[in-house]
């Protein structure tokens, strides 16, 4: 069986349409603890998840266009399995709970999409202004002119 | 084992980071002009501005005696404080973005906590340089006394962090997303 998981952050801005904070808090956090244990798995320091399901084999991250918007995805080969069968994880808090499996499938399930913009590079950003400076004022000068700037005789630029 | 991000230093050697606070920068206004003799011989007004400036040159081009540049390119950096309220940089998301690199004409430095140098975090501004003679700048840095110098590895991660934005090129047409 194989389950899309849908990464949530979302610029949809009208609370109608959007998840609320709660909602797309849950499923961050959902997904990072199910990307957490995946790496666990790799790393064989967790056999499977605590959970009503359990993962056999690694998740693979993609991201996919549809008709209606741009996904990241995260795929997740699963299959049936006790939760009292499978706790074996090695890196857990006493007291920790996890987020019920089944609930967290329901909420990526209704994911948002992403902006595509969300990987790139802010390479505009600028201060249009800056700030005043603690200091400042003006000098009378008359320029000299010298003639055409020469470049430094260097011997050896490795000296 | 630590690794401090400045260091309190004196005198006139200069460094690759060193920090120069309210060190004197002309802004040359756009009227300047010496095309013609009479031009030349004119008296200017020149407006001149103290700013906090960064040392971006390489230190090996500044050892003394063994000086490869005569002019010192530095940076502007601005406090966090200066940064006033709806302008870019003036949210706790805008730094956080530069923190993690998204933003490439800028870089963060960390706040100072030694003695007599307590500072916030600063902001590098990639795109406000200015040149100074290497003699004015070892001048400069003598009459301030102490001075703080960004310390190893964090000076070299400034320096990768101008290459990366200098050397960035804009494509005219891009690959469409797949």
């Amino acid at each position: 069986m194989t389950l899309a998981l849908a990464e949530t952050r979302s610029r949809v801005t009208d609370p109608w349409l959007r998840h609320s904070l709660s909602q797309e808090c849950t499923i961050i956090r959902f997904l990072s603890m199910l990307i957490k244990q995946l790496r666990w798995l790799r790393q064989g320091e967790l056999e499977s998840f605590a959970s009503d399901v359990s993962a056999s084999t690694e998740g693979t991250e993609l991201t996919r266009h549809d008709d209606l918007a741009r996904l990241r995805l995260l795929y997740v080969q699963i299959e049936p399995k006790m939760a009292t069968e499978n706790d074996t994880r090695v890196h857990r808090d006493p007291g920790e709970e996890l987020l019920p499996f089944g609930e967290g499938i329901h909420s990526v399930a209704i994911g948002l999409p992403i902006s595509e913009d969300d990987d790139l590079l802010d390479w505009d950003a600028y201060i249009q202004t800056p700030p005043a400076p603690s200091r400042s004022g003006t000098i009378k000068v008359r320029f000299r002119y010298v003639g055409r700037s020469k470049p430094i005789p260097v011997n050896d630029l490795w000296v | 084992m630590e690794y401090p991000w400045y260091d309190k230093v004196t005198g006139d050697d200069i460094q690759q980071g060193d920090i120069l606070e309210s060190c004197p920068v002309l802004i040359l206004p756009s009227e300047l002009s010496f095309d013609s003799p009479s031009r030349r011989s004119q008296v200017y007004e020149i407006p001149f501005e103290a700013r906090d400036v960064i040392v971006m040159s390489q230190t090996c081009d500044m050892v003394k005696g063994e000086e490869k540049i005569p002019e010192v390119l530095l940076c502007a950096v601005w406090k966090k404080s200066d940064l006033v309220a709806g302008n870019f940089m003036s949210t706790r998301k805008d730094w956080e973005e530069v923190r993690k690199g998204r933003t490439p004409g800028f870089h963060v430095l960390n706040r100072c906590d030694l003695p007599e140098f307590k500072r916030d975090f600063s902001l590098v501004d990639f795109r406000r340089v200015h040149s100074l003679p290497l003699d004015l700048t070892r001048n400069i840095a003598v009459r301030l006394g102490q001075r703080i110098r960004l310390l190893p590895p964090y000076r070299e991660h400034l320096s990768q962090a101008f290459a990366r934005f200098f050397m960035r090129v804009g494509l005219p047409v891009n690959i469409p997303p797949f």
